[in-house]
């Protein structure tokens, strides 16, 4: 199902009504003038062709009726219609398929109309009952609403137009020669035309589906199939009709033109598969480039970010020259190891396999070593650190705030928790639950409670993880025994909103 | 080491950030010859100050890079190493930094440690 624009539906809701309407007419001539009023030339439209018999015009009639006015009623009417005269022509196909092979009788039109018994082969075809009664399938689907069953009305109208088009084709190359087939016997000309019409015109009035979607279609591909379809159309026919021209005339015998017919079908379903191919081919490839395009211009934005980080840094570093203050030192310290967090995740990213993820234990591994080296000074203790995350790749929103958190919590382990130690133990986990919710730990072998020394950096710390973690939904943890442990729990939620966001 | 002072060259085509790394080699107790911001300035620092580091960017101003800086370096000065500053760590920038021999790559930010760390002070 594609969209198409509104002139595409006017176009085919009229072609629907002029190909209904042409039935109509067709139906109302044979029925009324033909056999009401005896015009032979209507109801056989040559001396040599089948005719066209009463109960296959009422069915004609009924169906292009129904198509006909069913624009001009209102929705629950318009239904009601459709059904009524699907179970009519149903009714009417498949009494005469029935009776035509359970009996010797002549069908309902004999019972119907008994002078129609003066003619020869005065019933339904088999093809042209077996065609009504795909034709009432096509108006009861018409006339169900649901979705599905527009696929359904598009499949029948289809099948129905094909074996139709069968019969036309027929009656075109030798008319005695579809005489001769059991299931054509007694198709008349103007029915193969009317069911051709009514076929189309129900396929117009859903054509936003299936292959009169695609030959409608706003595409390249739809404007180039618009293009050959009349060719694809017309070619076949012409060579069949010479074919059988050169064997009437003895240029060749009968079973070598199925020879030239063979080869020239080869030669032309090849140059459609292989032009198919070309096509694919050109798409993908132009398609690739494209997402080349797309990686680099990402790469390109990270890059630009990641210098902007930098040059942040330098900022902060540069106003730090000139300050003897202790405190705003330290915090301007804090900041820069912060902003470096930042960095940290672009730095991964532009590694990274696909640009927008972050494989979370290289991450969580490079973080942590970043930050223990950033917060070693001459009197800091030496830490020992220990990662556990699984391999599984995080979304760049995410790594950023797991990211802010693990600086933050990692720097206040490194800063309190071992005070008088000579070494000291840190160990960042990352997991993720069945329930796909992910527990984030961080937890040190240290003193336990941190010393509130630099209460304004510490201030910011606890802001900073109070906030991330309200952003995440998630539930914070703090324990102390036999040090600290800090445990982030992440619902399922989070992860998912993060991933799909 | 303050006797006879390590000697640095920095080549950084955003003056900010060159003047960031100035502030820390100083900091580190190096001395910095100049800043340069594009291959001629940067050739010509490195020939006439001749000094034993060199923090290159590789991405400068006009057509030629940090790369081909270095590479043009080691032509007359074999022996000056090289420490490649990117802001970039993905594969065709690094393979770009492999045509020549670096004497130690760094990932921007940069930050005091890492700096420590190449040139061999603390840990």
């Amino acid at each position: 199902m594609t969209d198409l624009p509104p002139q595409n539906w006017r176009l085919s809701k009229n072609v629907a009504q002029l190909l209904a309407g042409a039935v109509l007419v067709i139906s109302v001539l044979v029925l009324f003038a033909g056999w009401g009023a005896g015009v032979e030339a209507l109801t056989r439209l040559h001396p040599d062709f089948a005719a066209m018999v009463p109960s296959t015009a009422l069915c004609f009639l009924l169906a292009s009726l129904a198509i006909v006015i069913q624009f001009r009623l209102p929705p629950a009417l318009k239904s009601l219609t459709l059904f009524i005269c699907s179970g009519i022509i149903f009714a009417i196909a498949f009494t005469d398929l029935m009776v035509i092979r359970l009996t010797d009788a002549n069908g309902i039109d004999a019972w119907l109309w008994p002078e129609a018994d003066t003619f020869n082969s005065a019933n339904m075809a088999i093809a042209t009952a077996s065609l009504f009664i795909f034709v009432a399938m096509c108006l009861l689907f018409l006339g169900l609403s649901r979705v599905k069953m527009r696929y359904a009305v598009v499949a029948t109208a289809t099948i129905g137009l094909i074996v139709a088009v069968t019969a036309l084709v027929g009656y075109y190359y030798d008319a005695s020669a579809l005489e001769e087939v059991p299931l054509f016997r007694g198709m008349a000309l103007h029915t193969a035309l009317a069911f051709t019409a009514l076929f189309l015109a129900v396929l117009m009035l859903r054509p936003d589906t299936g292959w009169i979607a695609i030959l409608q279609g706003q595409g390249g591909g739809s404007r180039s199939a618009r293009n050959l379809f009349p060719i694809v159309v017309i070619l076949p026919l012409l060579l069949c009709q010479f074919a059988l021209f050169a064997a009437q005339t003895d240029t060749f015998s009968e079973n070598f033109r199925l020879n030239i017919i063979a080869i020239v079908f080869v030669v032309i379903l090849s140059i459609a598969v292989l032009r198919h191919a070309h096509i694919q081919n050109t798409i993908e490839g132009d398609l690739r480039t494209a997402l080349a395009d797309r990686e680099l211009l990402l790469r390109e934005v990270y890059h630009r970010v990641k210098n902007n980080l930098q040059m942040t840094i330098s900022l902060l570093r540069m106003g730090m020259r000139d300050i003897n203050d202790k405190q705003a030192e330290t915090l301007l310290n804090s900041t820069i190891n912060r902003v470096e967090s930042l960095g940290f995740v672009h730095r991964m990213l532009l590694s990274a396999h696909v640009p927008s993820e972050v494989k979370l234990d290289d991450f969580l591994k490079d973080l942590g070593a970043h930050i223990v080296t950033a917060n070693s000074g001459a009197h800091a203790v030496p830490v020992d650190l220990k990662v556990t995350a699984s391999t599984r790749v995080l979304h760049i929103e995410t790594a950023i705030t797991i990211g802010l958190l693990v600086n933050e919590l990692v720097t206040n382990s490194i800063k309190h928790a071992f005070e008088g130690r000579t070494t000291g133990t840190i160990w960042i986990g990352f997991e993720g639950g069945a329930d796909g919710a992910a527990t984030l730990s961080v937890r040190d072998d240290g003193t336990g409670m941190p010393q509130d020394e630099d209460s304004l950096t510490l201030g910011t710390g606890t802001l900073i993880i109070r906030g991330l973690v309200a952003q995440l939904d998630a539930k914070l943890d703090y324990q102390v025994q036999n040090g600290t442990a800090v445990t982030i729990r992440i619902p399922a939620a989070t992860m998912q909103r993060m991933y799909d966001g | 080491m303050t006797d006879n002072p390590i000697k640095v060259a920095i080549v950084e085509d955003e003056f900010l950030i060159a003047q960031d790394l100035s502030y820390l080699c100083e900091k580190l107790g190096m001395t910095v010859v100049g800043q340069a911001a594009n291959f001629d300035t940067a050739v010509k620092l490195i020939e006439e100050t001749v000094p034993d580091y060199v923090l290159m960017d590789v991405r400068l101003q006009g057509k030629r890079d940090g790369v081909n800086v270095a590479l043009k370096a080691f032509e007359t000065m074999p022996s000056i190493k090289i420490i490649y500053v990117t802001g970039s760590n993905e594969p065709p920038t690094l393979a770009r930094i492999d045509e020549d021999h670096p004497y130690a790559v760094l990932i921007k930010p940069v930050g005091e440690r890492d700096l420590a760390r190449v040139f061999g002070f603390g840990n």
